[in-house]
């Protein structure tokens, strides 16, 4: 006798969610189909690009390869989750204000790695804020205005 | 007040935010797999597993009859039309089928597809679909693929699918009179787009007949026509609707498999279905850049003019033609238009093997080129002893020139652009440097206002500014992550004497908004011209209705930040908001501008390879320093200086942005990229883990971008074409900044490692 | 790559309770702790366990501790940014510091796990030459019994391994006899290079001789594998260039590397000559001994 789902409960953006879902679904599955955030994107489904990051207990993860049954209990936020009364966050201006979105696909995931970097080291070097968003791949911009919007963020 | 606009530009050349940031910052920008349509079905197409062979049968019986399967076809549920974007212009370039009857001809050619409840059952049904194949052995080596007795991959005597000799000038005078000949090999590889969002489509069928598509294109009237014919449908029958693009580098320039196949899943179903290709399947199934093998010879006299060039070429065209024709056109005419010289001789094979076949690919056909042309440059700078600089200066373009094959260059800033990169890395002091550090520098032409090889550029724009002052453009470019939507707003802002922030562009809808045919990526020139014609329609417009309103002739008035003045006394005058009010509700005339940018019929001859070939063009020149350890073969890129003539930039920001981006496209072309087979067909390296493009540490901390503005007469504003440009002269400046370094001469992209400390040990 | 098939799933309390679920569903069960690896292989169907056993609830595997006794100890839950971040292992096993943060990806960092690592037993993983070298053991634990395996015995081919439904639940590393310098190279700048070569030393200097070395190599062979050959050529000798040349000649007998789409076996042969070179002559700057001419 076979059972493939789970009743789970977690917290994404500051609200609790009760879902019953299917054991194989991963986070990414559940945040886009289930909790309709299509903020969060799929480039791989295979953890090699990053689109799909999003913050786990304040750690920026993988969602395409976590189980949704893994998270339970945990504390989830997306890029939907930064604004606040429809206000901008902060890298969120930033990101704007220095051209460090073209095509928009890498940008959430990127807006929550460059959170995540700053929430933990508030004054980076370059070179950490290299290092912190490397697990994200974009193809538009050569990172170079993303840099410079994060290293702005951070003043 | 006093006010006026005195020539300068109020919103044109300003570092205004994208119109689309906010929405994708805040992830709300909606992408095709972000779209959900009541009833949806789920697609997946199913593969060929061999490179080369006859499809003996296909049963989809089994897969049929799986409980949540709606839909399961072949390419026998197609009506016989092949798919090629230039069917109107060339029929035999067509040669391929949404889903192929006879033959599969790569690892990732499609035959069949299905439709379900779920992507698992489609999943499954795919497992149950039985195909009976005859296996041919596979043909992967172009060189090879040429020869009379290879097995053949079309229905065709040959393998070659196009054939180009161009001949101008003189060329074997020009190489009687040459004092050096140089004679070099160059290979580039196959470049995979790697759009951070694959490729998608959702199709819905509306009872009256009509298809709706949101799809992830780049090109949305031509995906109508396109579509339509291959649906066998007026295309007045196709909606192709807007939606977020993530990045398109020319994979989205020309309809897909998936969009048909999408189209006749949802037909068959009688459902909506959304089919989108998962990272694997975008890597195997997309088109490439085609590999090329480009064999130069070129006579140059003692002062370093070059007097004479010949040049063989062989595309790899990969299975299907796409637009390789169009590429191989593009590549011989290039070859004939970088520099001065006057006698050049073009032969260029496009020939079929099966692998993934090439498309259109940012630089068209240049950056394949420019590796060829700008590394011999260096080869010949160094043997007869003049400075790389000084080399490319004394035979650059100048404005007013007319290329070997009749290219009519009128801005030029092909010179600025080689002294600037020069001086912006520092030339004089870090070349021939010790301790494995070098500088190298290349340059290039581009087209700059549209690419005509068979059809020309056709724009219509609608600007219409309703009784608030607030202006709504209507017009078929569509945006995929380059800012043409921005540029756009920009320019319609800039020519009505209004903010950017009332003008808005109306979402893409093919029913809606006006036809926009391009042949090339012309968006700031061709689509910003007609919107700019159409805002200068509607400005007319709102000061004719000034005019009547304060009774001054209409030669006295002009508009600065929404305000109508009088040029004389420079007084505002009243807000553009009250004429509108006027025009619309006392005159009774909405104001509606139109506008149009149409190339007229080109004046490029294919089979000659003579004439115009774009309007105007682009130049560049990037200098990069770089430093390799021998040991180990590995290039660090520490500093980039990249010199663009774009005639204007309209927003810096973003300029910079496309020149960072095409930078890096470049850098991995040139260090890391280009995906690799086995003696089967079977592609290696088809993951981001194995396939590696830049990451953010992987790129250098220093780029200097430099707009170089010669105002081009004909372009919006002065613009011309930036976007490609900014990939064309990266790999070679890096292979001649390699050979600064450690005296290494590499010819086949991309220089991984192990192919640096190759070449460093046979030489020493 | 598909959609990952339906599987029940358990979330033990104790190790214990973990085994014997393993034992109880033998042959379809999986043991998942981070996911990375696991994951991917559940989604290009390599695998497709009907049962899947997170170990992320046993919070007795959940440490990361060291004391001048039992050395270091890394729990099956320990995660790669965990290793990065602990002093005691910045100090004590540097090298394996060095390859936690040789790994490319923050989200990776986050995710995985050391022993996810050790159980997927990829031949360029790039953490197991460090383990390697200071002669980890691993804990497995199976039902009814529990036994230590050297992590040099531990694998057995490339994604292979020893363990006969068990779970890997501790690594352990016992204090050194006295003081080493250890480092970690792999080639390229950017975070995954071509070739995948890695390499990790550890040598001790007594009386200006190399009193013991370790050298382990990833990549190279079906297996993450220790240099003996060219380790022999250097222990008990006074370490200079001379003996680091001759000892380079031996890596071919130790190593059995391939040609695939990244790089040539010719080419791994030559990277790895040159990356034991570097490793050396770095552990002996860590000693403060030079490796004079």
């Amino acid at each position: 006798m076979h059972n493939f789902k789970s009743v789970l409960d977690i917290n994404v953006n500051g609200t609790m969610h009760t879902i019953e879902v299917k054991n194989n679904w991963t986070l990414l599955n559940v945040i886009r189909d289930e909790l309709g955030l299509t903020g969060t994107k799929c480039g791989c489904n295979k953890g090699e690009c990053g689109a799909c990051t999003v913050l786990v207990n304040g750690k920026p993860i993988l969602s395409c390869l976590t189980l949704v049954v893994s998270a339970q209990g945990q504390e989830i936020l997306t890029i939907e989750g930064l604004l606040k009364d429809r206000k901008l966050h902060p890298i969120q201006q930033s990101f704007i204000e220095r051209g460090a979105i073209q095509c928009g696909f890498c940008t959430p995931g990127m807006i929550m790695s460059a959170k995540a970097l700053l929430d933990s080291n508030p004054r980076p070097s370059e070179a950490e804020i290299r290092a912190g968003i490397n697990g994200n791949l974009c193809r538009c911009t050569g990172y170079a205005k993303i840099v410079e919007a994060i290293m702005a963020a951070a003043k | 007040m006093k006010t006026e606009r005195k020539g300068q530009h109020l919103v044109i050349g300003k570092r205004i935010p994208r119109v689309d940031a906010s929405e994708k910052a805040r992830g709300e920008a909606r992408f095709v797999d972000d779209i959900t349509i009541p009833g949806m079905l789920y697609g997946a197409t199913l593969k060929s597993p061999y490179a080369h062979a006859r499809i003996l049968s296909i049963d989809t019986n089994k897969a049929e009859k799986l409980p949540g399967v709606k839909a399961v076809i072949t390419g026998k549920d197609m009506i016989d039309s092949k798919r090629c974007i230039f069917s109107e212009i060339v029929p035999v370039w067509e040669d391929k089928l949404p889903l192929e009857i006879e033959k599969v001809r790569f690892i990732g050619d499609e035959v069949a597809a299905v439709a379900a409840v779920d992507l698992k059952t489609a999943e499954r049904a795919l497992e149950l679909i039985d195909v009976k194949y005859e296996v041919f052995p596979p043909v992967l080596d172009p060189e090879k693929s040429m020869e009379a007795n290879s097995p053949k991959i079309h229905d065709k005597d040959s393998n070659i699918s196009i054939e180009i000799h161009y001949d101008f000038g003189d060329v074997e005078g020009g190489f009687g009179q040459a004092d050096y000949t140089f004679e070099d090999s160059f290979r580039t590889s196959h470049q995979a787009h790697c759009c951070m969002e694959t490729h998608g489509c959702i199709a819905e069928w509306g009872d009256d007949g009509r298809l709706t598509i949101w799809a992830t294109t780049q090109r949305a009237s031509s995906y109508q026509r396109e579509l339509a014919k291959v649906l066998g449908i007026p295309y007045s029958d196709v909606r192709v609707m807007k939606t977020s693009v993530g990045g398109s580098f020319g994979s989205r320039m020309s309809l897909h498999t998936v969009e048909p196949i999408c189209a006749y899943l949802a037909k068959k179903a009688g459902l909506p279905v959304k089919l989108v290709y998962n990272r694997d399947e975008e890597f195997v199934s997309s088109r490439t850049r085609h590999p090329a093998i480009i064999e130069i010879k070129t006579g140059v006299k003692n002062d370093g003019i070059i007097i004479a060039r010949e040049a063989k070429v062989i595309l790899d065209n990969g299975a299907y033609n796409d637009l390789g024709p169009k590429v191989l056109h593009e590549v011989a005419t290039l070859l004939c238009s970088y520099y001065k010289v006057k006698n050049v001789r073009v032969n260029g094979y496009l020939v079929y093997t099966n692998k993934p076949y090439g498309g259109a690919f940012r630089g068209f056909g240049n950056p394949e080129v420019a590796f060829a042309v700008e590394s011999q440059m260096d080869i010949i700078a160094n043997k007869i002893n003049i400075d790389p600089v000084e080399l490319r200066l004394k035979n650059a373009s100048d404005p007013g020139d007319v290329t070997a094959c009749g290219w009519e260059i009128t801005s030029c800033g092909l010179k600025e652009c080689i002294e600037k990169a020069a001086a912006a890395i520092g030339w004089e002091k870090k070349r021939r440097r010790a301790n494995n550090h070098g500088v190298g520098i290349a340059a290039c032409i581009h087209w700059g206002g549209g690419l005509r090889v068979g059809e020309s550029d056709f724009c219509i724009a609608v600007v219409e500014v309703n009784n608030a002052g607030q202006a709504y453009v209507f017009t078929g470019e569509k945006e995929v992550g380059g800012g043409s939507d921005t540029i756009i707003t920009q320019i319609v802002a800039e020519e009505l004497g209004i903010s950017p922030k009332v003008v808005r562009l109306m979402p893409l809808d093919t029913d809606v908004t006006p036809s926009f045919l391009f042949a090339g990526s012309p968006t700031t020139f061709v689509a910003g011209g007609a919107a700019k014609a159409a805002a200068s329609d509607a400005k007319r417009q709102i000061l004719e209705a000034a005019a009547g309103m304060k009774a001054i002739n209409i030669k006295e008035l002009d508009i600065l930040d929404g305000y109508i003045y009088d040029i004389r006394s420079h007084m505002k005058l009243l807000p553009v908001s009250e004429a509108a009010h006027f025009s619309y509700e006392i005159m009774g005339i909405p104001i509606i501008g139109k506008g149009c940018f149409n190339q007229g019929p080109t004046q490029y001859d294919m089979e000659t390879g003579r004439g115009q070939l774009s309007p105007t063009y682009s130049f560049a020149a990037q200098a990069v320093e770089v430093t390799v350890v021998p040991e180990n073969g590995v290039v660090e890129v520490l500093e980039f200086a990249c010199a663009h003539d774009c005639g204007m930039g309209i927003n810096p920001t973003m300029a910079e942005g496309q020149i960072e981006g095409g930078l890096a496209q470049g850098i991995g072309y040139a260090l890391t990229e280009g995906l690799a087979f086995n003696n089967d067909g079977k592609a290696l390296n088809s993951s981001f883990t194995d396939y590696r493009i830049p990451r953010a540490k992987d790129m250098p901390k220093k780029i200097n971008s430099i707009i170089v503005e010669t105002k081009d007469s004909k372009g919006p504003f002065g613009a011309k074409a930036l976007g490609e440009t900014s990939m064309v002269p990266t790999a070679p400046a890096i292979a001649n900044a390699i050979e600064d370094a450690v005296g290494v001469r590499i010819k086949e992209l991309p220089i991984t490692p192990e192919k640096v400390v190759k070449a460093f040990y046979l030489d020493s | 790559m598909k959609t990952i098939k339906e599987f029940n799933y358990f979330t033990p309390q104790t190790v214990k309770e973990g085994v014997s679920l393993l034992a109880k569903y033998k042959g379809e069960a999986k043991v998942i702790a981070g996911g990375t690896d696991l994951l991917v292989m559940m989604k290009d169907r390599v695998i497709t366990p009907k049962y899947l056993i997170d170990i992320k609830s046993i919070s007795a595997i959940d440490i990361l501790t060291w004391d001048q006794n039992e050395g270091l100890r890394i729990g099956a839950l320990t995660k790669i940014f965990s290793i990065l971040n602990s002093d005691v292992i910045r100090e004590k096993y540097f090298c394996l510091h060095q390859a936690a943060e040789s790994l490319g990806t923050v989200q990776v960092r986050n995710m995985a796990t050391i022993a996810g690592n050790i159980c997927r037993s990829s031949p360029s993983a790039d953490m197991l030459p460090p383990l390697l070298v200071f002669d980890a053991k691993v804990t497995l634990v199976g039902p009814g019994s529990e036994r230590t395996v050297l992590l040099e015995n531990f694998f057995t081919g490339p994604g292979e391994n020893v363990l006969n439904n068990e779970i890997l639940t501790e690594i352990k590393i016992l204090p050194q006899k006295r003081p080493s310098g250890t480092a970690f190279r792999k080639l390229g700048r950017g975070s995954e290079d071509l070739a995948k070569v890695s390499c990790a030393a550890n040598i001790m200097i007594a009386n200006d001789k190399c009193e013991d070395v370790r050298i382990a190599l990833g990549a190279v062979a079906p297996m993450p594998i220790r240099a003996k050959k060219v380790e022999e050529a250097i222990t008990g000798q006074k370490v200079n260039s001379k003996v680091i040349e001759g000892a380079l000649e031996k890596v071919a007998e130790d190593i059995a590397p391939i040609t695939d789409v990244r790089s040539s076996a010719e080419y791994r042969t030559y990277i790895s000559r040159i990356l034991i070179k570097g490793v050396v002559d770095e552990a002996m700057k860590k000693l403060g001994a030079k490796l004079d001419a």
